[in-house]
């Protein structure tokens, strides 16, 4: 059987002395937090015989109990809605549900029904739940045999992906924060699912869509393509371009996929032939620059799809931008050196 | 987590993990400062395995979510023409004395590295491809057939597939 895959990675390897070196990086940064760690458990330590004595000057004095650092740090006041882009397309209030141990809620969520991002906030109610929370990290969440927090798309039929981070500036022994995104090309869809750890159990809800941010759009007349090969039987019909992502629709006679060739160009291959049929794809701005349609592009990442290989409606790319854009600031799409304009 | 526990799974996977990081992010520099962030995280979270096959697993999926990380957070780069975009960074172009096998998976887009990486390096299905990256199986069998094609264009013969 062929290894050569194999023998070839294992050909990637570290030397001692770089070994030597990472693992005492890694020591020492270790120790480092250990310390961190424990300073931070000295002045609990130091604040709670100093709360005994000032609730009981409280309650001597008659006089209203001030809350501790420990349970007001990084208090978090919105994340989604703090962009003026698209603060006023984000819903707040979601959803929420609780075991008695701790509290779920959907803090923040935004979408333009291909990519959707929430906050979803864990609130611990009693000990368990502290004890519980400080076990749900986002590295333990990738895991999906044992908890799992993400999002899906429920009706969509082209794959898709999601992603979880952690906003850990924000978490106390009482709260949690982490962000959700959820990514699908293909619009329209109504419902997403979210699937979401408690103490006991796994559990999931269905969450609709009401509110999105706005989208425009860039029909593309097919009469304006010269088609030069013969086997040229692909092109692009319809742009949608939102805040969060942006999609490129198009029509295909052969089987085709976009892809990243040697020299870091987008290209859409035919499987039956080894033609580029689409050299250059980018969104144009209202000063004439131009943002480079290619998941190896600053700002964006990559999704690709074909729906169907019997099907002609295909999805070129569809790519989300890690922050949102300003879409009033695009006016059109250039393809292959030829420019189309937004619809007004 | 013990100090010399730490040790003993650096030693044991740092290889590993190093060449997993490689693979995906193209670079020694990057490579190792992922392999450190990815022990790190180890030693902070301190999982209990129950076997080698969980720590390896474990290293994996770390490791590949915080390459992803990595790869998302390039920053924004604005173009004012076609001559001025560059060509990929943060690969190394040194490419002396490299396997030609292992040159030709370093050409692969990052998706296809990774499911390269995982189905041929680490024998992973499909299935447990798409679920670690979150997507479908059939994208992934898309990725891995195009990564093979491309493979099989640049160095000639019978491969994998």
């Amino acid at each position: 059987m062929d290894n050569r895959i194999k023998k070839a990675i294992n050909t990637v390897e570290l030397t001692e002395e770089q070994k030597s070196r990472m693992f005492d990086d890694i020591s020492r940064r270790s120790s480092q937090d250990e310390e961190a760690f424990h300073m931070t458990d000295k002045r609990r330590m130091f604040k709670k015989p100093l709360r005994v004595a000032l609730i009981a000057a409280v309650i001597g004095c008659m006089l209203i109990a001030t809350v501790f650092a420990e349970e007001i740090s990084g208090y978090f006041s919105g994340l989604l809605t703090r962009d003026s882009i698209v603060s006023e397309s984000v819903a707040t209030g979601v959803f929420s549900d609780t075991d008695g141990h701790v509290e779920m809620s959907v803090e923040e969520l935004m979408t333009d029904r291909a990519v959707i991002r929430s906050v979803v906030r864990y609130h611990a109610l009693d000990d368990e739940g502290q004890t519980w929370l400080a076990g749900l990290k986002e590295e333990k969440l990738y895991d999906l045999s044992a908890q799992h927090l993400f999002m899906v798309w429920s009706d969509k039929t082209t794959s898709g992906s999601w992603n979880i981070d952690e906003l850990s500036e924000y978490r106390t022994i009482s709260d949690a924060y982490f962000c959700l995104t959820a990514d699908c090309a293909g619009r329209n869809a109504e419902t997403v699912e979210l699937r979401y750890p408690m103490t006991a159990e796994n559990r999931e809800t269905a969450l609709d869509m009401i509110k999105t941010v706005p989208t425009k759009v860039c029909e593309i007349n097919p009469d304006r393509f010269t088609f030069t090969e013969e086997n040229y039987s692909f092109y692009p019909t319809e742009v949608e371009l939102s805040p969060l992502s942006v999609s490129v629709y198009g029509k295909q006679e052969g089987i085709a996929y976009f892809e990243k060739s040697d020299n870091g160009w987008s290209s859409f291959m035919l499987i039956d032939g080894e033609t580029d049929v689409v050299s250059s794809l980018y969104l144009v701005r209202d000063d004439g620059t131009k943002l480079e349609l290619s998941g190896f592009a600053s700002g964006l990442r990559q999704q690709s799809y074909s729906q169907s290989y019997e099907s002609d409606d295909y999805i070129f790319c569809h790519l989300s931008f890690v922050q949102p854009v300003d879409i009033t600031e695009y006016t059109g799409i250039e393809f292959n050196g030829e420019y189309f304009p937004f619809d007004k | 987590m013990r100090p010399e526990r730490a040790e003993e799974l650096f030693r044991k996977y740092a290889d590993g993990v190093y060449r997993q990081c490689f693979v995906i992010l193209g670079n020694e520099k990057d490579s190792e400062d992922a392999v450190q962030e990815v022990f790190l995280r180890l030693i902070r979270s301190d999982p209990a395995f129950a076997d080698e096959r969980g720590e390896r697993a474990w290293l994996i999926v770390t490791a590949c979510n915080y390459c992803k990380s990595q790869l998302r957070r390039s920053k924004y780069r604005v173009c004012s023409s076609i001559e001025e975009i560059p060509e990929n960074t943060g690969v190394d172009n040194d490419v002396s004395g490299r396997d030609e096998v292992l040159d030709a998976i370093m050409s692969l887009p990052p998706a296809q590295k990774e499911a390269v990486y995982l189905r041929y390096y680490e024998d992973m299905s499909a299935e447990n491809i798409a679920k670690l990256t979150g997507t479908s199986a059939s994208t992934v069998r898309s990725r891995l057939h195009f990564a093979i094609r491309k493979l099989r264009k640049l160095l000639g013969g019978d491969f994998y597939g």
